[in-house]
């Protein structure tokens, strides 16, 4: 395999990476340097987003270093600083996507070849977790539609099913005895919620490619939905005429939807959703506890997805 | 200095230890992007973890027909429990609702993993306020030992406080519950069934 800049990394950052796990057994709170210097991962050439629009937020951005710590992707563990520490035995090259279903030009496709025709453009998103933590990050890829135009629906394809990679083997969590999730990690979309121009694959962020742990090489972001809709390390697309099940419906249908809709007025069973801690907290004492808006504070572009649900029963 | 005192002192430092680790970690802004979150997670797991070594130490004693005899040890384990407790309640109250009464009001109704976690920790308080020996006195021995049963229905309210938070790992809350589960089974047994006693001597 041809070796780019992508896959290495100097021995130094390496040595430095491994003195600091051997420090911080019994530390494991610290989110200081590991995988996440920016340095590991390729500059991406991008269309820079316009701000002011709804694609690009003008709030502070999460500072990159939080954003790759500090993680839920259970395919490399359950601690939110499991996946940084644990995301490099993630093998994204060469990397492809089954793209299957009800479109004209099914296959598999090698992920530098679907690339190839997409101009990569910067979205600065609002990213709500279902657990009440969001994050603003700026993302860089191109609209899913795009992609799936290329494809050519047919007529019957209603929805869009996603899957992550399913392989214990770069995935220590898929291992764990002790999780009620079923690998492979499921994600689904209505088709007009996958056509909408703020639904995005990305590529990058902070305009590098994705580190490992924020789901590379290619996934999901779903701005107006929870975080769990915004499926990583994509390996399948099908287009579908049923409704696809997800991971969190599959887990616990009483608490995650299909829609998974950012919501303020339905709380999880457990928690409320009226409220978001904004990452990363300002102090102990300031924990950045700001209002959740409707759809995230996109109501406005994706409101009338919804016209007429009772988003209390379809959550 | 009695071997009994040097116990004490020796229990005081390692009980102190998670929580100086704690101040280390406040002091140097080390609880990550989400530190709310963090010390309620850390507060949370030392109560547990304390809750069933308090637990344990009669079983202990009793199993091994008092050749090892924790009982004295007992009162400070379980204040170090209610301490624990008490930092996790402050730090929901404090940084998950920001002392706000009516979302406390309404959280403690509408959420039953927290309403049930709330009672576990009056039961704590309950004990903590009489473990001292005027309190003793005051209750009399059978009196006493009533009220301190309250820490069996503390032991199942916050298995059911971490059950009902589980989402995507169960192992903590099975290792808990499991372990928590096997020490109220031992009071239900025969006082005759010990794993050590006096009269074991080498044959």
């Amino acid at each position: 395999m041809k070796e780019c800049a992508f896959d290495i990394t100097p021995e130094d950052v390496y040595l430095n990476r491994r003195k600091f796990m051997q420090a911080s057994v019994g530390a494991t709170l610290l989110s200081t340097g590991l995988a996440a210097s920016a340095g590991e991962n390729k500059a991406l050439r991008f269309k820079s987003a316009q701000s002011g629009s709804s694609f690009a937020t003008e709030e502070t951005l999460t500072p990159f270093r939080d954003a790759s710590t500090y993680n839920n992707f259970y395919e490399f563990g359950l601690d939110k600083s499991d996946p940084a520490k644990l995301a490099h035995t993630l093998k994204t090259k060469p990397w492809s996507v089954v793209i299957e279903g009800e479109v004209n030009r099914p296959g598999t496709y090698n992920l530098e070849d679907i690339l190839k025709s997409h101009p990569l453009e910067e979205r600065v998103y609002r990213l709500r977790c279902v657990e009440a933590w969001s994050m603003v990050i700026p993302w860089v890829g191109f609209p899913l539609a795009d992609l799936l135009k290329r494809f050519e629906p047919s007529s019957k394809a209603k929805y869009v099913y996603f899957e992550t990679l399913h392989d214990s083997k770069q995935m220590p969590g898929q291992r764990s005895f002790f999780t009620t999730l079923e690998w492979p990690y499921r994600e689904g979309l209505r088709m007009d919620e996958a056509m909408h121009p703020l639904t995005i694959l990305a590529v990058g962020m902070y305009g590098k490619t994705l580190p490992n742990q924020n789901g590379a090489p290619l996934r999901l972001v779903v701005p107006w939905k929870y975080g769990f809709k915004s499926i990583k390390s994509i390996v399948k697309i099908r287009l579908q005429k049923e409704r696809p099940k997800t991971s969190w419906e599959m887990s616990a249908p009483q608490e995650y939807g299909f829609y998974a809709n950012v919501n303020p007025n339905v709380d999880h069973p457990r928690w409320s959703q009226k409220f978001e801690r904004r990452l990363p907290a300002a102090s102990l004492f300031k924990p950045n506890r700001i209002e959740t808006q409707m759809f995230n504070g996109y109501a406005e572009q994706v409101a009338h997805l919804y016209k007429g649900m009772d988003l209390s029963k379809f959550y | 200095m009695k071997i009994d005192s040097q116990i004490r002192i020796v229990l005081f430092c390692l009980s102190a230890c998670p929580l100086l680790f704690l101040s280390w970690l406040v002091i140097k802004g080390a609880l990550g992007p989400d530190p709310a979150k963090t010390l309620a997670l850390f507060t949370g797991e030392w109560t547990l973890i304390f809750l069933l070594v308090t637990l344990s130490t009669s079983s202990i004693t009793r199993r091994s027909s008092r050749v090892v005899n924790l009982v004295p040890y007992r009162r400070q384990l379980g204040l170090w429990t209610f301490l624990y407790a008490s930092l996790h309640v402050l730090v929901f109250d404090a940084l998950y609702l920001g002392f706000d009464y009516s979302l406390f009001v309404s959280e403690f109704q509408e959420r039953p993993y927290i309403s049930v976690g709330g009672v576990a920790w009056f039961c704590l308080l309950l004990l903590a306020l009489t473990s001292n020996r005027r309190s003793l006195a005051r209750l009399g021995a059978v009196g006493w030992k009533k009220l301190h049963r309250l820490i069996y229905l503390a032991v199942v309210l916050a298995a059911i406080h971490v059950i009902w938070q589980i989402r995507a790992d169960w192992l903590e809350a099975a290792a808990y519950s499991l372990v928590g589960a096997l020490l109220l089974i031992e009071r239900a047994l025969p006082k005759t069934v010990v794993f050590w006693s006096k009269n074991d001597q080498p044959t």
